[in-house]
Order: structure tokens, then C-alpha cells, then sequence
């Protein structure tokens, strides 16, 4: 087998003598991956099982509002408007009780810790990184993709819960609660719901196991803050730290509630305002986020 | 070692490629050329460091030095797809998929048109398992999705690990014609293979890599200067041609009763050694020197000097 004979035979015939592929402009090859990555949540069973679950919950929450606001009256049989607090906790689907909204519990997983976890469980790192153009590229892509998919799935629920609502208040007779003050908790929530999948995939990169990355995530609001918080603040000087850690700063951005009572305080964590709580937490998403970019960037593709 | 004059620029240029795992060095300096319409052949031993050579050239792998594509590293091209298509094992995907959802991604982030995906799979004749999750994909099948996969971007270069594992004959032979037409129009190939004999029927020239070097380089039509011959013979006294060949220098193995192997000598000195010493011959023959010859040469030099 003479490796001349063939290329004397064939180089005339060749489209490929000459021809130079095409560089794509950056934004070109992010859009490709974002399109890479968009299909390849859409191409998931999990993910439309878990957006279904959404759209039902977000129903059923609104259905339910009607209770909220008889609960919320004097003896609790009331016949009162539903207070801001409650119709935003309501609609946040319980973040202060849960400590992170049942939402977000949802979606992190789909659209924050799926796409990086399974580069290493099911090897697709080198498919991904042999398809985008790059590392970078492919990290950014999952972030992005992450933060548009839980942040419209949770426009449409929170959407879906309003209508939902709205109407199921209006068929009970009671009145409508204030939506428009509702308004400022709901963007903020929507805000945390957007920053969630950085923060989670970050851990992921960093962590790159499956199993640890979902038992830290679920400990983390519920455990290890609190946990950390107390032990910190027995060193004297600390002063009360725990408030400025990510999920307490999160649910002080997403808390609609001016003055709660200490036991909502308690469960709420942090007394931070509303828009500094916002920060901290989108600040700690976003360096967790970079801290997994500078694993991601230098890992070996399984 | 003789590499092949090739005119055109090679496609893929890799320069001092090396790794170490945990303080132990697993390649070390390995430069590697892909010149366009030709078929490489990468071979050598278990462990000898082909898989770590092929994921670092891909960049999958961080390491010590350079690949061009090109003439480019892969991330500058931005789109790797159209550059560089691999098959290493299988195909690497989530198990849920399906064929056509996992290929419909790929196609993508290649920014290919969907109906290539299609295409590539009437190419490998999976058509019909479209709908087939990953997970259920039996070795083969996997293997030649992986093929589908690695030609979505329509690629110049192919890097293929092991491609063969699983195929049955027809699937064996389908891709070696269509490998040899892929490097025909123009485009490199690299195969890592243990099978010998396939790549010889495939491969234009082979690079042999031993504990993490390249210990040789070779096109097919140097390889029966390089390696050695074997000469078959039959005779009801070989026991008396054997002491005279080692004298000459060769070597005799017996096969059979009354079959032996010669190694050192042509087939005339093999004749005229025994026409002299009045041995009745039943057969001779002489067997060209295979890329299974070569290769085992190397080696033994190789292991010889260490």
C-alpha cells in the first residue's frame, strides 16, 4: 500500500487541497454553544419532568392563595386581603420555611449542577470541549444556558401563579391582595433564581462529584451556614456574621416583609437590606463561579 | 526511520508532546506529523502511551507541548468540529439521549445544518436506531454513532482510538474503504490500533511508540527494507538445514512437522544452502515482510536496548 500512489491519484480530485475552514467570530461560536447547550437540555427527559412539576406546583400555589389569605384574618378564618409578606413568600414557593425556595430546589439541579456534573460521570467533556470552541466557551455557555432556563422557568411559574391566583382569590370573593407592592420581593427573587445555577455550577466545577455537589448544596442553606455562622461568632469580635453569608443575604433579598416577627428573623437569618442581600449574594455566586472556572479550565477530560 | 515526502503542509503538527502522572513520565517528547491524504498508523504495546498522545494532541489532556491544526491550535479555529473529528471509544454522551438528540446537539454547537445529522447517520447505517438512548447502544453501535459523531463537522483530520473494538467484519470493512476515501480527498487520519493486520490494509505510513517515545517511523513501502522476511520451507530433515542456517546468520522456527520459518536469509540462499549440503526441499517459499514484522522488530530492538 504505497501512500503516493493514492495522493498522486487523488490530489487533482481534492476539495480540500486548498480550502481553509472558516474562523467564526466569537459571538458566533458563543452562540453555538449556547444553541449546544440548550439542546442538550432539551434533549433530557429530566428536564421537562422537572418543568412540568413546576408549572403544576406554580398552579396548585396559586389555587392555594385563597387559604393563605383566610389564614391570614383574625382566628385565622378571616376574610382580609392578603398581607405582602405572605402573598410574596406564597409566591416565592416558601423560601423563609425551606430556607431556599422549593423552586430552586428544582431547577439547580437541571439547570446548575446537571451540566457540569455529568462532563465527569458520563465523560461528555470531551465531546463538549471537541465541539465549542473552547473551555471557556463551554463553561460560560452552561452558566448562561443555566441562568436563562431557571430564570424564564421561573418567570412562568411565578407567572402561572399570579394568574392562578389572581383568579382564585376573585372566585372566593376575597380581595385582591396588593401585587404591586408584591412587585419588588418577586424581581429579587427572580434575581436569586438567575444567579443559583452560576453558584451551583461553580460548586460543581469545583467539587466535580455528582453526589457531594448535591449534598453540599442541600446542606449548605439548611445546615452549614447556620452551623458556621455559630461557630464563627464565639470568636469575640465577629460580630454577626452569619448574616452575610450567601442563602441568609438571599432570603433577606427575597424576604417582603418590613418588620417580621423574631421567629421569621430567625428563619430568615440576616437583617441585611433587601438590595445588600441581593449583592452578597450575586457577588458569592459570581466568585464561586470563577474559583470553578479556574478548575474547569485545567481539568482533564475524563 | 523514513517518513514520507509529502509536498503538501501537514495538517496536524505536534511538537515535544509529554505527560507525567504522579511523577511518572508517561510520554516523553513525542513530535508527530499528519500530512494530508494519508492514513497513519499509531501503534504500540498497552500502556505504551497512544491514548495519552492522542488526548493531549486533542487537548484534552493538559500537558507539555504544542499541536497545530493547521498550522493553528484547535481553540484558535473556534470551531473544532470543522477541524478535527475523534473516536475515542464509543461515543461520550449523556446515556439519556437519544442517537438523534445527542447528534442533533453536537450538530449545534458545530453550527452544522440538522440535516447532516442525517446524513452521518446513513453513513454509518444507524438510520434505523435513531431513537435508541446511548445507554442502550451495544458496542458496536456505539462505536460507529462515535464515527457519526466525529464526522458532523465534516473534519479534516480523523483521530480514531481503537476504532475497530466491537465491529463486526462488514462494519470492519466498511470503514477501512471509508477511511482510505476520507484521507483520498484530501484529508490526515490517525489510527491507534492493535490490529496489525487491519492496519495494515489501512494505514499509509505507522509510528511505533514504546514506554512513552516514538521508536520508529515508517511508510508500508519502507517497512519491507526495515523488517525482515520470513522464508517457509518443508523438509523431512530440518533438523539438519537448522544448525547450517544459524551458521548463515538466520534463524529457524519449526511451525508444524515438518514446516519451519526462516528469519536472516532470502529464499535463494535458503535454496542454495540446501541444494549444497544435498537437503530435499518440499516447499519454499518467502513471505514479505508484514507491519506485524516490523513492528515486532522495533519492539525487540527497543526492549533489547533497555
Amino acid at each position: 500500500m504505497s501512500p503516493t500512489a493514492v495522493t498522486t491519484s487523488k490530489r487533482d480530485a481534492s476539495p480540500y487541497d486548498r480550502a481553509v475552514p472558516v474562523i467564526p467570530l466569537a459571538g458566533t461560536a458563543l452562540k453555538r454553544a449556547l444553541h449546544y447547550e440548550y439542546m442538550r437540555l432539551r434533549g433530557l427527559r429530566s428536564t421537562w419532568v422537572v418543568l412540568a412539576a413546576l408549572i403544576t406546583l406554580s398552579l396548585l400555589n396559586g389555587v392555594l392563595l385563597p387559604m393563605e389569605a383566610m389564614g391570614a384574618g383574625p382566628g385565622g378564618a378571616g376574610q382580609s386581603s392578603l398581607d405582602t409578606g405572605r402573598l410574596v413568600d406564597s409566591l416565592q414557593f416558601n423560601p423563609i420555611g425551606m430556607q431556599l425556595p422549593l423552586s430552586a430546589w428544582m431547577l439547580v439541579f437541571v439547570f446548575g449542577t446537571g451540566p457540569i456534573t455529568t462532563e465527569f460521570s458520563h465523560r461528555t467533556a470531551r465531546t463538549a470541549w471537541l465541539t465549542v470552541g473552547s473551555r471557556s466557551l463551554s463553561y460560560a455557555a452552561k452558566l448562561i444556558t443555566g441562568t436563562v432556563g431557571a430564570l424564564t422557568a421561573s418567570v412562568v411559574g411565578l407567572v402561572l401563579s399570579a394568574a392562578s391566583g389572581s383568579t382564585a382569590v376573585t372566585v372566593v370573593g376575597l380581595p385582591q391582595p396588593d401585587w404591586w407592592a408584591a412587585c419588588g420581593p418577586l424581581l429579587r427573587y427572580l434575581t436569586v433564581m438567575a444567579c443559583l445555577p452560576v453558584l451551583a455550577g461553580g460548586l460543581a466545577a469545583c467539587i466535580r462529584s455528582r453526589l457531594m455537589t448535591v449534598l453540599i448544596l442541600a446542606l449548605w442553606p439548611l445546615m452549614l451556614e447556620r452551623g458556621f455562622g455559630l461557630a464563627v461568632e464565639q470568636i469575640p469580635g465577629t460580630g454577626n456574621v452569619s448574616e452575610w453569608f450567601p442563602f441568609a443575604a438571599a432570603r433577606a433579598a427575597m424576604s417582603g416583609t418590613e418588620n417580621p416577627e423574631e421567629f421569621t428573623r430567625l428563619l430568615i437569618g440576616s437583617d441585611l437590606a433587601p438590595l445588600t442581600g441581593l449583592a452578597v449574594f450575586s457577588v458569592s455566586a459570581a466568585l464561586i463561579a470563577y474559583c470553578g472556572w479556574q478548575v474547569y479550565r485545567r481539568r482533564e477530560a475524563p | 526511520m523514513a517518513d514520507l515526502d509529502t509536498s503538501a503542509s501537514p495538517l496536524l503538527t505536534a511538537h515535544g508532546l509529554s505527560k507525567e502522572f504522579r511523577g511518572r513520565r508517561a510520554l516523553s517528547e513525542v513530535s508527530l506529523e499528519l500530512p494530508p491524504y494519508t492514513v497513519t498508523g499509531f501503534l504500540g504495546a498497552n500502556g505504551a502511551g497512544k491514548t495519552t498522545a492522542i488526548r493531549l494532541l486533542l487537548g484534552l489532556l493538559p500537558g507539555r507541548g504544542e499541536t497545530l491544526f493547521m498550522g493553528r491550535p484547535l481553540a484558535q479555529w473556534r470551531a473544532p468540529a470543522g477541524i478535527v473529528g475523534a473516536v475515542l471509544g464509543g461515543i461520550a454522551g449523556h446515556p439519556k439521549h437519544s442517537v438523534r438528540a445527542h447528534l442533533t446537539m453536537v450538530a449545534s454547537g458545530a453550527g452544522t445544518p440538522s440535516g447532516r445529522v442525517t446524513d452521518v447517520l446513513d453513513l454509518v447505517g444507524m438510520r434505523e436506531s435513531a431513537g435508541m438512548r446511548l445507554e442502550r447502544l451495544s458496542l458496536g453501535m456505539a462505536q460507529r454513532v462515535g464515527m457519526a459523531q466525529a464526522l458532523i463537522g465534516d473534519p479534516r483530520v480523523l483521530i480514531l482510538d481503537e476504532p475497530t473494538n466491537g465491529l463486526d467484519p462488514h462494519s470492519v470493512r466498511w470503514l477501512r474503504t471509508f477511511l482510505r476515501d476520507f484521507a483520498a480527498e484530501g484529508r490526515a487520519v490517525l489510527v491507534s490500533s492493535h490490529q496489525l493486520a487491519e492496519l495494515e490494509l489501512l494505514a499509509d505510513r505507522v509510528v511505533v511508540l514504546a514506554k512513552g517515545r516514538v521508536v520508529a517511523r515508517a511508510s508500508m513501502s519502507d517497512l519491507a527494507r526495515t523488517a525482515q522476511g520470513r522464508v517457509g520451507v518443508q523438509s523431512p530433515v530440518l533438523e539438519r538445514l537448522e544448525p547450517l542456517v544459524e551458521q548463515r546468520g538466520g534463524a529457524l522456527t519449526m511451525t508444524t512437522g515438518e514446516a519451519a520459518e526462516i528469519t536472516g536469509l532470502s529464499r535463494a540462499e535458503v535454496g542454495d544452502l540446501a541444494a549444497e549440503h544435498s537437503i530435499p526441499l518440499h516447499w519454499l517459499d518467502e513471505r514479505p515482510a508484514s507491519l506485524e514484522d516490523f513492528y515486532l522488530s522495533v519492539a525487540e530492538q527497543e526492549y533489547r536496548i533497555r
